[in-house]
């Protein structure tokens, strides 16, 4: 993703606290996303593991990269140079899942509202459910609700 | 579904690979809650029932068939760097060889007990008790 597509917010679903697996610690380097459905699932999964959250995030205040993973096209991603717990220190938003989950019900995105721990159904639904993703005045809207601005 | 057995979630279709002498695959998809590390054998190739609704995907998925194979794992690929182990929620590609591979298809989980993921070692009790606190975020 070139940097001048790159929205102006991203979003992270995680728990609260959580500082990231191994890799990303030693790397240097957290997963994000450009579309806060994706962010949300994340989150929903994550309520197995804690106070699950979503984390908004200004990309004007961090490096990019884009993200050539395997999954990067289906769930979004973009790499942020910055380990999980600076980044979530800085979100300039956070709101519960629960939130994230009323926000997009309210727009007409229904998501599932728990997944199991395992990854599996996180993982087929964010593939089989691929086309469930919001659009650029969708993801304002979004910004809208959860009280960010591109004026900020 | 156990877990702390070694899970990987088939996401892509599955791809010869040239990486070896011997024939192998590359199967992209993520990591469950147990790490997956080269030398890690797969035992199983899981298919599931498809989901009818948004509700069936906030139980575990329907088994529907649940083939046996004998997949070690033998190149693990992710965010561009050739790596040891593939760590819990962590999205790459993996490089199989041996049989079964023809009952893996994107949409079906391999699976390997707890007991043959240790591949190259045992698992420590960190890893063990970290197993289940770990999300599928990185």
């Amino acid at each position: 993703m070139a940097s001048n597509e790159l929205p102006r917010f991203l979003y992270r679903g995680t728990t609260r606290g959580w500082p990231g697996n191994d890799a990303s610690r030693e790397e240097n380097r957290t997963c994000a996303t450009t579309d806060p459905l994706v962010a949300t699932v994340f989150a929903v999964h994550c309520r197995h593991f804690g106070a699950a959250v979503l984390h908004v995030f200004d990309t004007r205040d961090y490096e990019i990269v884009e993200s050539t993973n395997c999954l990067a096209n289906i769930e979004a991603e973009v790499l942020v140079k910055s380990n999980p717990l600076d980044f979530a220190a800085a979100a300039v938003r956070t709101i519960d899942v629960d939130e994230a989950i009323e926000i997009l019900d309210a727009m007409g995105f229904e998501i599932p509202n728990r997944l199991p721990a395992s990854a599996v159904q996180l993982t087929r639904f964010l593939q089989i459910e691929r086309d469930r993703r919001l659009q650029p005045d969708q993801i304002a809207e979004f910004n809208r609700r959860c009280g960010v601005s591109d004026d900020e | 579904m156990n877990d702390t057995a070694a899970e990987f979630a088939v996401v892509g279709d599955v791809e010869d690979s040239r990486l070896f002498d011997e024939a192998s695959w590359t199967v992209s998809g993520r990591c469950g809650n147990s790490p997956i590390r080269v030398g890690d054998r797969f035992d199983f190739a899981v298919r599931f029932k498809e989901p009818e609704s948004l509700a069936d995907f906030e139980n575990d998925p329907v088994e529907i068939a649940r083939d046996p194979v004998s997949l070690t794992v033998r190149h693990i690929r992710a965010y561009e760097r050739d790596r040891e182990f593939l760590d819990r929620g962590m999205t790459g590609s993996l490089v199989l060889t041996g049989a079964g591979a023809d009952k893996v298809s994107a949409g079906c989980a391999l699976l390997a007990p707890s007991s043959s993921s240790a591949g190259n070692g045992a698992r420590s009790q960190r890893e063990i008790t970290e197993t289940a606190r770990s999300p599928a975020v990185t």
